[in-house]
């Protein structure tokens, strides 16, 4: 296919046109390759590296801005108030203390592709497919690891003393109410593998979440904040979910047999290389906050599409997103 | 306050949500935000294209805000961060009616957080209304008939608004008429112009968007960029102007201007002009990148044969 | 102990079932291949349109979920080449769910593997060419660290990590959802048994599959329905899309033969 000696006046393309004309034999010949390397340059296994920046949101609690590559996605987190009297099916008294987020629906994040972030994305539509797949998949996510602590969006009351209380009853404390996270997520510019760059903005922006401190007013009957700055305080995520996308691209057809089919794990894949490949595998794992910090488990292993990924593959695409975690650890802490 | 569920999103929770109200402490002493700059000086923008590289074009565009320190949570002021990307021209769909004209859509959407009161996901009419705002803006720049049955797609997304008054002053039940959306719409036209440039889209000159004002202050004497935390604005307007050509393509006044309303429109292209000389310097310093790039690109290809540049051969 | 099945429940549909297990009962239907849109036409290949409805309300960001990962589970499987241009579409609708109320993502991963199941049956029901026969299954691992497979209700509120895989007839890996604390080992493990839970559910029975280190075998439950469904058919009790019926039969007894993956040419 790829010829080295110029010979006559043929018809020679350069690259782009190739890649525009017929996107599968160009990725193939890419990666097949004396020294197989994916057109956008990288290894097969090489991720993006990201950039992260936080807090320039000058209307939301926290924020982030990540960029991977051509993908940038900008988050942001706002805290309003859920009284709990609003609360119509109140939860019940056996439900687990870590459960409590996600029975109330305290974190609501929603993901938005229709910003123009790609010509795919029509905008002005509602949400399309993806984009709801993408916004259940963060909030599953973030209610799975837990990485919220209830505490942390309770609003307490100690109840004043009654004459009916007994006098040396501890004063009771009530919760009066929550913080509701709403957790919005704008494809600014949208270049394969959103899921991953969503999800890292997403603990970015709430790593960087501040919530002012806020009591009961009794004679008000309502919820107070306080505006200065030092008496509020930040959120603490006590784990940090990382997700790490990999695509397999693969020449396996119902119409050859099994053996001559090849394929190739694609760490990260971008926008070009998504559209050639059916079969996808994310693996997110879950370690303490900070770097270094706790044991790294597997909070998902998500694949679909496809039969190449099997448990040796999988192995081999955890290892790999192991390593993506502690560089992506390291590249939020030394912000 | 429970609002109908949207089945395509993640909902509040059942009983509704309120934005936290803040208590007034003594010890966080609000003050309104004053004008240090001369009245005819404008805040520093920044302004990039080839943002959104999937996109034909796209811009950044960005009032930086000002540097004090934050002393309460409640931010005293905010600034303008709007993004722009544009797609087309391309080709209309095959069931479109016939069009001489390339058919120039707009489309303005705030973020949820780009505002201090949170914002709807579904278009509401004030952004529908700036998208119809800009449509006139740039339509007149577009050289539309060198497109035939071709669409070309403006979006602009609104990461952070400006804001219509003081906030504290609104709360007290003062006067909040929409002046940010004037500012908005400014930064839109620049941006949305920007974007065109930088998708290559034939236009007669470069758009940009200038906003002025009457205060209360000054009696009489407009300001040029008004902020709306700064000032008590008793009228404004923002135009879409070309300078080379001393057209206005878009005019939108605001508030009793009186006899000044002339005045104020001629501010109002003096703020444009100023916009003007940010704008030029972004696509020029965009297109000699460009060009730079082709020609890298040019050297390459000469040199191909070895190294990962492969080209094909058709034969036969 | 493989799940309830029940043939072709609709009869305007071109294929349908009724699939209950201890947890769901789902049913789905097929009609396919049907005109498509143009927008989502495909010059070469079937379109594949999933829909999954709640037990109750209406459907959604979480069934657009699962709709996403089952279409491209099952498209991975179709063979969709053979109608270019057309649409098959699959409707499931739950009309039973686990009796007691288990967390969102709890609910929708032990959901998966019936939906899974059901669009099979009732794709081979419709007569539509399959690439393999496949099928899944669900396991969890509790909080003492034991692989429990087919779980109950209770045993999935309690999990520690929940377990959705389907497999092909050849062990390859159709479909992977694993959610919740695990490590490395355990996974793998889970993985191992779910392999031989879902090729003994295809496989023959009585073969070296059925024995492993004292667990318990499930029958080869979907061997069972499909060898009834080709039966049934055969004796032409239905009449009325006979040659589609002739079709699947020859793509389900060849991909339950053992050199699966060839497609029947034939057709």
């Amino acid at each position: 296919m790829a010829n080295d000696a110029e010979t006559g006046p043929g018809l020679t393309f350069p690259q782009d046109t190739f890649a525009k004309l017929t996107p599968r034999p160009y990725l193939l010949a890419h990666l097949k390759h004396k020294t197989p390397v994916r057109p956008n340059g990288r290894q097969q296994n090489e991720f993006r590296q990201p950039t992260i920046n936080t807090g320039s949101l000058t209307h939301s609690n926290g924020s982030a801005v990540v960029r991977v590559g051509d993908t940038a996605v900008v988050c942001g987190v706002r805290g309003e108030i859920l009284l709990a009297s609003d609360i119509p099916h109140p939860p019940s008294d056996d439900l687990e203390e870590q459960d409590l987020v996600e029975e109330l629906g305290l974190v609501v994040p929603n993901l938005e592709l229709s910003t123009g972030c790609s010509p795919a994305h029509i905008p002005g539509n509602p949400p399309t497919s993806l984009a709801q797949s993408l916004s259940y998949r963060i909030s599953a996510v973030l209610h799975d690891s837990h990485c919220i602590n209830p505490d942390d969006l309770r609003i307490n009351y100690t109840e004043p003393k009654t004459e009916d209380d007994l006098p040396d009853e501890p004063p009771k404390e009530v919760t009066k109410a929550y913080w509701t996270l709403y957790i919005d997520i704008l494809c600014l510019a949208l270049d394969g593998n959103a899921f991953d760059a969503a999800l890292l903005a997403v603990t970015a922006a709430l790593r960087d979440t501040t919530l002012p401190k806020a009591w009961w007013d009794p004679d008000r009957e309502s919820i107070l904040c306080s505006p200065v700055v030092s008496d509020s305080r930040s959120l603490r995520l006590s784990t940090m979910p990382v997700a790490s996308s990999f695509a397999v691209f693969s020449t396996a057809s119902h119409l050859k047999k099994r053996e001559e089919a090849q394929s190739w794990i694609l760490a990260d894949a971008d926008g070009f290389e998504e559209e050639l490949c059916d079969e996808t595998l994310t693996v997110v794992l879950n370690s303490g906050p900070s770097t270094g910090s706790g044991t790294t488990s597997i909070l998902k292993i998500e694949k679909t599409g496809g039969t190449y990924i099997g448990k040796d593959v999988t192995d081999l695409c955890v290892r790999q997103a192991s390593k993506r975690t502690s560089d992506i650890k390291t590249a939020l802490g030394n912000r | 306050m429970a609002m109908l569920a949207d089945r395509r999103r993640m909902n509040a929770p059942p009983g509704g949500t309120s934005p936290p109200v803040f208590a007034s402490l003594p010890e966080a002493k609000l003050t309104k935000p004053i004008r240090t700059r001369n009245p005819d000086e404008h805040r520093k923008i920044f302004l990039r294209t080839g943002v959104v590289p999937s996109a034909s074009g796209s811009a950044y565009y960005e009032i930086s805000p000002s540097n004090t320190p934050r002393q309460t949570l409640v931010p005293s002021s905010s600034s303008l961060k709007i993004t722009c990307t544009v797609h087309g021209p391309r080709p209309l769909p095959r069931n479109a009616a016939f069009s001489s004209n390339l058919l120039l859509t707009t489309h303005v959407k705030f973020a949820p957080f780009a505002t201090r009161q949170r914002r709807g996901y579904v278009r509401d009419s004030s952004e529908r209304d700036l998208g119809v705002h800009l449509e006139t803006a740039l339509r007149g720049v577009v050289i539309g008939d060198r497109w035939p049955k071709s669409g070309c797609e403006v979006v602009i997304t609104v990461l952070e608004g400006e804001e219509d008054g003081w906030w504290a002053d609104a709360e007290e039940g003062g006067k909040a008429g929409s002046w940010g959306m004037m500012n908005v719409l400014a930064g839109c036209i620049t941006v949305a112009s920007a974007a065109i440039a930088d998708a290559g889209v034939d236009c007669v000159d470069l758009v940009s968007g200038g906003v002025a004002a009457l205060t209360a202050e000054r009696n009489g004497e407009g300001v040029l960029d008004p902020c709306p935390s700064e000032h008590d604005i008793k009228a404004a307007c923002v135009v879409g102007y070309l300078q080379s050509r001393d057209e206005v393509t878009e005019m939108w006044m605001k508030g009793d201007a009186g006899s000044g309303s002339e005045a104020l429109i001629d501010n109002a292209v003096k703020a444009a002009v100023l916009t003007r000389t940010v704008l030029a310097e972004a696509v020029k310093e965009a297109t000699e990148m460009k060009i730079g790039k082709t020609s890298e690109a040019a050297v390459e290809t000469t040199n191909t044969g070895k190294g990962k540049t492969k080209d094909i051969q058709m034969t036969g | 102990m493989g799940p309830d099945v029940v043939n072709h429940p609709l009869s305007r549909a071109d294929g349908s079932t009724v699939l209950s297990n201890g947890l769901y009962t789902v049913i789905a239907g097929v009609n396919g291949p049907i005109e498509v849109q143009r927008r989502d036409e495909l010059p070469e290949e079937a379109a594949i349109e999933v829909n999954v409805r709640p037990a109750s309300g209406v459907g959604g960001i979480c069934e657009r979920w699962m709709e996403t990962v089952l279409q491209s589970a099952l498209k991975s499987i179709m063979l969709v080449h053979m109608f270019p241009r057309t649409l098959i579409q699959i409707t499931m609708q739950i009309t039973k769910e686990p009796s007691i109320k288990l967390r969102r993502s709890l609910y929708d991963f032990a959901l998966m593997p019936t939906l899974f199941n059901a669009a099979i049956t009732c794709l081979v029901d419709g007569g539509l060419p399959l690439a393999t026969t496949s099928t899944a299954a669900l396991a969890i691992i509790s909080p003492d660290d034991q692989v429990v497979l087919d779980p109950q209700e209770k045993e999935i509120a309690s999990c520690k990590s929940i377990h959705a895989m389907a497999f092909s007839a050849n062990g390859d890996q159709i479909l992977t959802q694993s959610s919740g604390d695990l490590n490395h080992e355990d996974w793998g493990k889970v993985a191992d048994m779910l392999k031989q839970a879902c090729i003994a559910a295809i496989g023959p029975a009585g073969e070296d599959t059925a024995m492993s280190n004292g667990v318990v075998q499930p029958e080869p439950w979907l061997r069972q329905h499909l060898e009834d469904e080709a039966k049934s058919a055969v004796r032409g009790k239905v009449k009325i899309e006979a040659q589609g019926r002739s079709r699947e039969i020859r793509s389900s007894s060849a991909a339950n033969s053992k050199d699966e993956n060839q497609p029947d040419s034939a057709t």
